[in-house]
């Protein structure tokens, strides 16, 4: 055979092959969701475990410690907490005392991790350490004197600050937010039910503010109003930030961002809700299975469901590597989704 | 690749076969990387969520505007009026809809990268102006669903799926009675209801439209026969009236049905509107 005939029979060939190749390549596109330079691809089966012998209930909140492994925080009494490695194998399980398990914090203190479990049904804070050995117990506010019994107390989220000082709101029962020392001690109480901005309907998470250089506040979620409230350390009421139509969850920092769940969307029904990202300036620029983030005069136009895939996000834990990590409450058993950001 | 292809000689031909073989693999294992790789979800996966309808009102005296709304990059809304299904066929909305007639629209939207979303509906009502309506009655609303008392019900705003939103009379008897004036020509009268079966509340069961001791209207509807997600139900009752009677409407609930935790007991009664048509 001549050789400039094998060339023009292989080249064909070859053209032939990488046509094909191109068509399957648009049909294995991976999915993006998100705007602006907060976009991610989604691993499904990132968290997914054999339900039979790992089960969850709710999937309420999602820390990462200090060696990169994930820890998952549910009411499942079976194993109330489900320790993952970056790559979303089974480390291992522990927690059986948790039946109403809802916030979970991590703090390094000296070098080593501690948890801090804020349990709806004990009406209770736990601190434990990373095998779930119980450090202390904060039980109802009473010295307060604004509860007059425990069931008033249904704490959902605790934030610790760099001096050991214990926030805790209390968004599902008389949405006061207590400031205690390190030992448990009530230092201060603010908020609670009421009109007026410094007030809360559902204040159901808080996280410290640090950015920018400033000096620390506190983000406090109002989920009903769907507003985020800035307080001084002290309790004095700052500004709000207000992102309608977001039913958001608690408020997690990572470098100039602020990330949150957002567990329903429009009229806060069923099956809906998305991931929020704010920006340095508190603005929402990416809003991963949502709609478009836009402002008009200054003011967000309304955000909804976009697309669905998730199911009430409850929590986003963001990892070193900026990937997301989204557990889901009231989901049928569905373990956390992952984002990879791109 | 090119390059061992081109390094052939001619007339050899067992080397031939084996660097073609060689050539085939290679663009093989290429393929396969790509499809075995399979850690992200994949466009086409998932489903759009379905527009928002955003109505100027819903009950309305002219006409009224319909915004359907899905803020997706690349989406396209469609729409279709009145008894027609939506489909990808349908009209594709680019800007407000006037609606001058009562109607349903229904709403969908598509997407290259996405699986079509569920359809959306909502109804809408022209109605006679409500100035020449006036309604009251004797029953007593529970406090915490008192809304504005009976001014509600001619308000023409519409209650959403949340009861407590102030815009509902919700009532706990057995009869309610309302007495209606018209001062204009009347067809049919419309009772703006919810269901809401987890919160026990049902639908009416009957309803009669008296003038005087003459029975001019009415409808019936048995209980539901299982537990259904919560709904708007819009209840017609054709009647003949003049104008400037004093017409008394009789609404009546029968007690929760045997499948229902609340068996036996008066359910609520939710009510947003009542209005008539001619």
């Amino acid at each position: 055979m001549h050789r400039r005939t094998f060339i023009k029979r292989s080249s064909g060939s070859l053209m032939g092959a990488g046509l094909a190749l191109s068509g399957f390549a648009n049909v294995m596109q991976d999915q993006v969701i998100g705007h602006g330079d907060f976009r991610y691809k989604i691993d499904l089966n990132w968290g997914a475990l054999n339900a039979t012998y790992y089960p969850v209930k709710d999937c309420h909140e999602m820390v990462e410690d200090s060696q990169g492994r994930l820890i998952l925080l549910t009411n499942e009494t079976r194993n109330n907490v489900i320790i993952y490695d970056k790559s979303g194998k089974l480390l291992e399980t522990w927690g059986s005392e948790y039946p109403g398990a809802h916030g979970l914090t991590l703090k390094d203190e000296g070098g080593e991790d501690f948890l801090y479990i804020a349990d709806n049904n004990r009406h209770e804070i736990i601190k434990t350490d990373l095998k779930g050995k119980v450090i202390l117990t904060i039980p109802y506010p009473e010295a307060s004197g604004k509860y007059d019994k425990t069931e008033a107390y249904i704490p959902t989220e605790t934030i610790i600050a760099d001096n050991g000082d214990i926030y805790v709101a209390d968004g599902y029962g008389s949405q006061y937010i207590m400031h205690y020392d390190e030992k448990g001690s009530l230092k201060n109480i603010f908020g609670g039910r009421g009109e007026g901005e410094e007030h809360f309907s559902n204040a159901h998470g808080i996280c410290i503010d640090q950015r920018g250089g400033k000096a620390s506040t506190l983000l406090i979620t109002d989920r009903m109003e769907n507003k985020l409230k800035r307080f001084t350390i002290e309790g004095q009421y700052l500004e709000t930030i207000h992102l309608p139509g977001a039913f958001i969850c608690r408020p997690v920092i990572k470098d100039q961002q602020v990330y949150l769940a957002t567990i329903w969307s429009g009229e806060g029904s069923e099956g809906t809700g998305f991931v929020s990202i704010l920006d340095e300036n508190n603005r929402l620029v990416s809003a991963p299975g949502g709609t478009t983030p836009r402002y008009e005069a200054g003011s967000l136009k309304p955000i909804r469901q976009a697309l669905k895939i998730f199911s009430h996000p409850h929590d986003v834990c963001v990892d070193r590597d900026d990937n997301l990590y989204v557990p889901q409450w009231n989901a049928h058993g569905a373990y956390p989704i992952k984002l990879n950001r791109i | 690749m090119m390059a061992n292809c081109n390094s052939i000689g001619t007339g050899f031909k067992p080397s031939l076969r084996r660097t073609a073989g060689e050539c085939s693999i290679i663009i093989l294992l290429i393929f396969l990387s790509s499809v075995t790789n399979a850690q992200h979800a994949p466009v086409g996966q998932f489903q759009l969520a379905p527009p928002a309808i955003d109505v100027s009102q819903t009950f309305f005296s002219k006409s009224t505007s319909v915004r359907l709304d899905l803020d997706v990059e690349g989406v396209i809304l469609r729409y279709a009026l009145g008894d027609e299904e939506v489909s990808e066929n349908s009209a594709i909305y680019k800007a407000p809809i006037a609606i001058r007639e009562s109607t349903t629209i229904k709403a969908m939207a598509f997407h290259p990268e996405y699986k079509d979303s569920d359809i959306v509906q909502v109804n809408l009502f022209r109605m006679a102006n409500q100035n020449d309506l006036n309604v009251s009655t004797n029953a007593i609303p529970a406090p915490q669903y008192a809304g504005e008392g009976t001014v509600s019900l001619l308000d023409q705003k519409k209650g959403s799926m949340n009861f407590r939103d102030g815009r509902w009379l919700g009532f706990s008897t057995d009869t309610i009675v309302f007495d209606m004036k018209i001062e204009t020509k009347a067809e049919e009268v419309t009772l703006s209801v919810m269901e809401d079966h987890g919160s026990w509340i049902f639908a009416p069961n009957q309803v009669e439209i008296w003038e005087g001791t003459a029975l001019i209207g009415s409808w019936a509807s048995t209980s539901p026969n299982n537990f259904s997600p919560k709904s708007f139900r819009f209840i017609e009752i054709p009647f003949k009236a003049d104008a400037a009677e004093m017409l008394q409407m009789k609404v009546i609930m029968h007690k929760i049905p045997e499948w229902h935790d609340g068996k036996g007991t008066t359910p609520w009664l939710f009510i947003d509107e009542i209005f008539i048509s001619n």
